[in-house]
Order: C-alpha cells, then structure tokens, then sequence
C-alpha cells in the first residue's frame, strides 16, 4: 500500500497556496488508507463494508479526495496564470506543481488498489508518481536560479567623463511600430471614491511581526518617521536578542521596494549567524535566507492584504504593474550588526552602509565624550547612494568588500549608540562643530524627549527629514 | 527676490508631506513634422518628442516608490502636461489643467504599445534590445500653424503660482520644475526668454523653479548635454537657424543645481561641468529625472 509523504516536508521548496491542498489531498488519502484498514481488515470478503457506517469512512474519504483534487487542480491553473504572467514565480510553481502530480499519483494508486485490483490504474498511478518526482529533481536542480532582469546605469568598467554613447540622438524607448492613430482605450483620471476612506482604517501590518518594533529592557530605541509619519511608514527597522547582547539596525532604502520587511529580516538573520568576517561566498550564502523569506512575504502576505484591504474599500485589486516592479526592483537596507560579549567585555560590529556606531566614555570629571563612530567618521562621508544590501539576486561578490568590521572592549559606564543616518551625519556635525546639543542622548529616557529634539533640529534644518532610529545601549 | 547661500537650496527629497510639481511643455506645432532617421526607421520631430514626453512620466513613475500600504505609487509628486501650437492645451485629461497626482496617472494610461527598451543581460554581459508593453498617456499631433511658446511658458507660470498657493507646506517642498520638449521655433506671441525668466523667479525655501530645455532637431548628427556656455552650442550645432534657437532655448534653461550635479557624479562616475545648464540637444530628458532627489536608492556602482 501506498503511503502518503509527510505534507509537511513540501514546506520549503513549494507554494503556500498550494501546500493546502496538498494538504488536503494527503489527509484524504491517509483517510482512504484507515478506512480500507477499518473496513477490510484482513478478509476482503466481510459484509461490513455494506453498512453505513462501514460505507461511511470511503465515501468521505473520497468525498474529500475529490474535492481536494478539484481545488487543487484550480490552483494549479489559477498558480499557472500567475506563473505565466510573472516568469520569476514559475520555478516554485512548477515544483508545487510537480509534487501535487506525484501526490495525485499516489491517490491513484491508493484509490486502484482498494476499489479494484486493475493492473493499469495502479501502473498509471506509479508511472505518474515517477514522472512527477523526475520533474521535481529536474526543477529543483537544473531549473533557473536566478533572474536576469536589472539594467545596470551604465557598461561594467565605464568610468570617467559622459560614456559617449549614453547620450546618443535619442536614448530613449523606440516604438515597434508607430501608429498615430492608435488611441488605446481612453480611462480619464477620474478620481475613484472608495466605498469606505481607508484613512478611517488602522494601518496594515502593524501586527505582522516583520514590521514589530523591539522593547528591550536595558537598551533603549526611539524612533522617529520622516514627516512625522506613522510609524508603521518607517524604513527603519531594529532587532534585539532577548538578553541584549545582539543588536541589528538597518535602514531601508526609501527609494526602493518595501524596504521595512527586508530591513527586519536582515536584522533577524544577524541574530540567528553573525559573523567575525565575511566573504562573497559566505555573503552569498547568509542572504539566501532573508531573501527568500522576502520574496514569499511579497507573494504571499503583502500582496495578499493589499487585495483583501482594496476589496473592503472598493478599489481595484493591487495592479500587476506594481505587483511585477515590487519583485524586480527588489528592497534594500543599509546594515549594521553589533553582538556583545559580556563575560570579556568586548564587542564586534559589521556594517554595510551609512547607518553608525558611536562609542561615549567618560572622562575625569564624568562627562561622557565620544570615542569614535563606525563606519563613518565624517559628516561629509554620508550620500543618498550608500552601498546597499539587496534582496535580489545582483552580484553579491562586489558588495562583500563594502563591508567594515570592528572590535572592541569597553569599560563600565561606556555607553554605545547605533543611530540612522540622519542623525549620525548630525552626531558627526555636531562633534565637528564643537557643538554639546548631542549630550543628552547617552542618557535618554523619555521618547518625548528624543523626538522634541529631532522636530527642533529638522526644523531648524540640521538634521535631514529622513526616517531617525537611535538605539542606546548603556554598559 | 530671496536669495540663498548655494549649499541650502534644492535639498529637499519629495514625500507625502513635501510634494513636488513637475510641468512639461510639448511642441505640437507643424514644424515637428520634420523627418528623423533612427536606426533604420524614419520618425518624425513630433514623434519623437512625444516619445521623450512618455519616457519622462515612465521615468518618474518609476522613480517613485511604491507605498507598502495602499500598494500604489506613494503621493510624491504632481504633474501637468501643457501642448502647445495654435493655443495650449492640458494634454494629460479634461481636468481643466490640473495637476494630475503621480499615483493616479500611473493607474491611468490611454493604452499601451509594444517599445524596443535596451537591457542588460547577465548571461550575455551585454546591452540587448528587448520589445516591452510600455504605457503611454500623450498621442502625436503636429498640426498648427503657429508655436506659442511664450504662452505656454505664461501658463506654466500661473499653474506654478497657484499650485504653490493652494498648499503652505508646498512652500518648503523641492521647487517645481518645467521641462520644455521643442524644436526651438518660436512664431507665437510674446517673448518666450523673458516668459521663461518669470518661470525661474518664481521660488520656494528650497530654492527657484527649475526650467530645463530638450531640444529636439531633425539634424539629428549632432548632439549635446548640459552645456556650460552658448560657445560651445555654436560649435556643435552647424544650421544657422538651429543655432538660434538652441542658443534662445540655453539662454532661457536654469542652471543645474549643485545637489542634482552631484548625484549625476554618483549615478555616472562623472562630474558636470560648474553651471552646466539643464539643456539637452536631440538626447533623452528622462536623466534629468533620475538626477532628483528621490530618497536613498541602490546604486548600481557598488555592484560592479
């Protein structure tokens, strides 16, 4: 007799989507299995099978079986549209396909063996199982890995002046064929009224636990949104260990794709393997995670919640443009990962980016002065084009070297801070310019506080309107 | 008129709270039906620019990132199209010539049509020309007799005006910024130099409003970006009567601020020339877009 795989095994390598109904299928045949054993228990010729509650256990089972094979055909059509649409879902699609063959395959041979002893059904049933297990392999180990799709701004090697042919007469988009007449379907810009202002709505995600904000014990995290924003709009994301000894702070690229999740997933795969150094291929390897994930929370939580919140307010589903850009665009983060040894009191950082760690320790009379930052040390060293994590599959072999690393002992009454951007390039300013505004963040408390001071100096316009993280840790 | 210390002006990045105006002029006179040859192809002026014009509001949809709530662009910028020929016209929809928010024009092209786009491949290492579904929002025409440049920058004016008054905290946004997409004959009324002075005088705390020229020809041998004086126009430009006109069309483009300059440096390897004006001769405006400030945003030099 045939049995099921454990379902759960399919976790990782197929669709979410699919997995219920792989589910369902597999729960159906386990029941089919208990119910032939129930029901025929070793003589085949008993009459318990002619009473209802004999017939009972078969006819679910193949009520379930049916119906699980239906839907699971209508996912693998409806999987199969979007695959179609979005070539860089087809390999896990396909994979999920491949294995609900091979589950199928085990139906039949399961359904064959208990109703009729036909030779055909069950070889049909075997040749499908191997067949289907034969695409699988093949997806899993031949099939593409990564997706050719990002235009880099100019040639690998180019430097100095204009490359002369980025200008040329006209770089721009050329018509296939152009049709002065073509018109296209005219849609005025009307402005739709959703049935319910989502305004009115809380803020998506605020629960999810990629957008969660950390609440430590000893260390003490502000944050403050660009705009005032919610801060469910922030970029930045922070992730503590339990007992504070691994800090991560990353600070999403607002110019890219949903930066706050992979920011979080960064921060988490810091905690679960940090590292002394880094090369390409261990790089390679320790993004593999986060990437996934992000790719998966796209597809299936983002995208998901998009469409289920447009349905309640009456507006269109989440546009395949967007959906499709979202993908190949891709996030990105700055990093900075900090892991504490407590019993020698050293620390070690990783860093890729503009977001920086500041060192305070006090002098004789007490007052605490900074040491130094990391990565940066000036406060003209900062850009809108730091080097960047990325959640896409781009050459990570040229980011490896970007990274910086330090280590460090500190002494009772350090205090270190991990700040964002904006408010390490006005930590530095602040230093450079003999300036003492900065000395009451070491000892910050009050969120109000830290947030009073950052409306002041956006106002005033030394610290930039950017997303502003601050993590204190005294020591 | 306020004045600046150079480093505090165009600092500013667009967002939600600081939303930025975008305006672009299009020559629709009969002077754009002049042939051009590209590639094995021939187009015409008009076609071409309306092209440009395209490419521009792809760009800046492109550039703007998309908002993880509504799963929309984010509500970063406004933008208005004005044609121009015997009268001017808002080109984008019948709103009277409002500026139509960047997230509801992404959502709402009149259609869209297959386009030759360059992309780098990875496995090939090489630049190929692949055919993709663009959207577009403006059709060709070229029809009028007349070219009222001078209105059409007047108008830009008023828009620009009243944009900036119908919201305070547009006052601290990044200036709004004009881009004109012409052949550079002007037979209208008035004196577009002077119409397009008044453009550049108007200003918010970030600093003036930025005009930017694309000169389109159907000399297309030669081509020139971001001049730094008329000299060297009248080097590269050799038909007397282009010559002109791209000089007017230089006199009337702002400068290109330090802070876009520098990103130019990031995004290329290569500086701009000191006050290198924002005039672009038979080339592609859509860098122009790319030189904003549109938040921290991957650069593709780390991953060379």
């Amino acid at each position: 007799m045939a049995q099921p795989p454990a379902a759960s095994t399919s976790g990782n390598t197929t669709n979410v989507a699919l997995n219920v109904p792989i589910l369902c299928v597999a729960i159906g045949v386990a029941l089919a299995v208990a119910a032939e054993h129930l029901t025929s228990p070793p003589a085949s010729s008993t009459p318990a099978t002619n009473s209802f509650f004999g017939q009972f256990p078969h006819v679910a089972s193949f009520a379930i079986v049916l119906i699980t094979a239906a839907y699971a055909l209508f996912e693998l059509i409806r999987q199969g549209r979007m695959a179609w649409q979005q070539p860089a879902l087809a390999p896990g699609i396909c994979r999920s396909a491949s294995f609900a063959a091979f589950l199928l395959g085990l139906i039949s041979v399961a359904v064959s063996d208990t109703r009729s002893q036909s030779l055909l059904s069950t070889s049909l049933g075997i040749g499908l199982c191997v067949l289907a297990l034969i695409g699988f392999l093949a997806i899993t180990f031949l099939g593409p890995t990564e997706m050719v799709n990002q235009k880099p701004m100019h040639d690998p090697g180019q430097v100095g002046p204009y490359p002369a042919d980025y200008f040329r007469p006209y770089s721009g988009s050329l018509p296939v064929t152009y049709d002065p007449d073509m018109s296209g379907v005219e849609a005025p810009l009307a402005q739709r009224k959703p049935r319910i202002d989502p305004s009115t709505l809380p803020p998506l995600f605020e629960t999810d636990p990629l957008y969660s904000i950390p609440r430590p014990k000893v260390a003490r995290s502000f944050s403050m949104v660009k705009g005032n924003d919610n801060p469910i709009a922030s970029d930045d994301a922070c992730v503590i260990s339990d007992d504070e000894t691994y800090f991560a702070l990353c600070d999403g690229a607002s110019g890219s794709s949903l930066p706050r999740p992979w920011a979080t997933l960064l921060g988490q795969q810091w905690l679960k393997w940090p590292f002394q150094e880094i090369d390409a291929e261990t790089l390679a390897l320790w993004l593999q995670e986060p990437r996934e994930r992000w790719h998966r929370w796209i597809q299936e939580t983002w995208k998901w919640k998009i469409d289920e919140r447009n349905q309640l307010i009456g507006e269109k589903p989440l546009s395949a443009d967007v959906f499709r850009r979202t993908l190949q665009t891709g996030a990105s983060s700055t990093f900075l990962g900090l892991l504490l040894n407590r019993e020698n009191n050293s620390w070690h950082a990783a860093a890729i980016g503009d977001t920086c760690l500041f060192i305070f320790r006090g002098d004789r009379s007490g007052t605490l002065r900074p040491r130094f930052s990391f990565p940066l040390d000036s406060s003209a060293g900062f850009s809108d084009r730091p080097p960047l994590l990325t959640s896409n599959g781009n050459n990570v072999s040229t980011l490896a070297p970007y990274f910086r690393f330090k280590s460090g002992h500190w002494r009772r009454g350090d205090v270190l801070l991990m700040a964002t951007d904006a408010l390490a390039q006005w930590l530095l300013s602040q230093f450079e310019q003999q300036q003492t505004t900065w000395n009451i963040l070491p000892s910050l408390t009050d969120p109000r506080r830290f947030a009073e001071l950052v409306e002041k100096e956006r106002q005033s316009g030394h610290m930039v309107d950017d997303d502003t993280t601050l993590v204190v840790i005294p020591l | 008129m306020a004045t600046w210390e150079p480093e505090d002006s165009y600092r500013k990045s667009w967002n939600r709270q600081h939303r930025g105006l975008l305006i672009f002029l299009l020559d629709q006179s009969g002077s754009m039906r002049q042939p051009v040859q590209i590639g094995n192809r021939q187009y015409t002026n008009g076609e071409m620019a309306t092209l440009a014009l395209n490419d521009l509001i792809v760009s800046v949809i492109n550039n703007t990132p998309i908002d993880s709530q509504t799963g929309r662009l984010k509500d970063y910028c406004d933008l208005l199209v004005l044609g121009y020929g015997n009268q001017v016209t808002p080109l984008l929809d019948n709103r009277q010539g409002a500026p139509a928010s960047i997230k509801d024009l992404a959502e709402n092209p009149i259609g869209r049509r297959p386009v030759l786009v360059e992309k780098y491949d990875r496995v090939q290492g090489k630049k190929v020309q692949v055919q993709e579904m663009q959207p577009f929002w403006i059709n060709y025409t070229a029809d009028s007799t007349k070219t009222e440049m001078a209105k059409a920058l007047q108008r830009a004016y008023r828009v620009v005006q009243d944009w900036l008054q119908a919201d305070l905290r547009r006052r601290q946004s990044f200036p709004p910024i004009v881009i004109n997409i012409t052949d550079g004959a002007h037979n209208g009324e008035g004196d577009p130099i002077e119409a397009a002075k008044s453009i550049r005088r108007l200003y918010t705390d970030d600093g003036h409003v930025l005009l930017f020229s694309c000169h389109l020809t159907s000399n297309s041998t030669s081509h020139l970006v971001f001049p730094r004086d008329a000299q060297v126009i009248s080097r590269n430009v050799s038909n007397a009567d282009e010559r002109e006109w791209a000089v007017n069309l230089f006199e009337m483009s702002s400068e290109i601020p330090a802070t876009m300059a520098k990103r130019a440096r990031e995004s290329f390897n290569a500086g701009l020339p000191d006050g290198a004006r924002g005039f672009i001769y038979n080339a592609n405006p859509a860098d122009l877009i790319d030189f904003l400030s549109w938040g921290t945003r991957p650069s593709q030099n780390f991953e060379r």
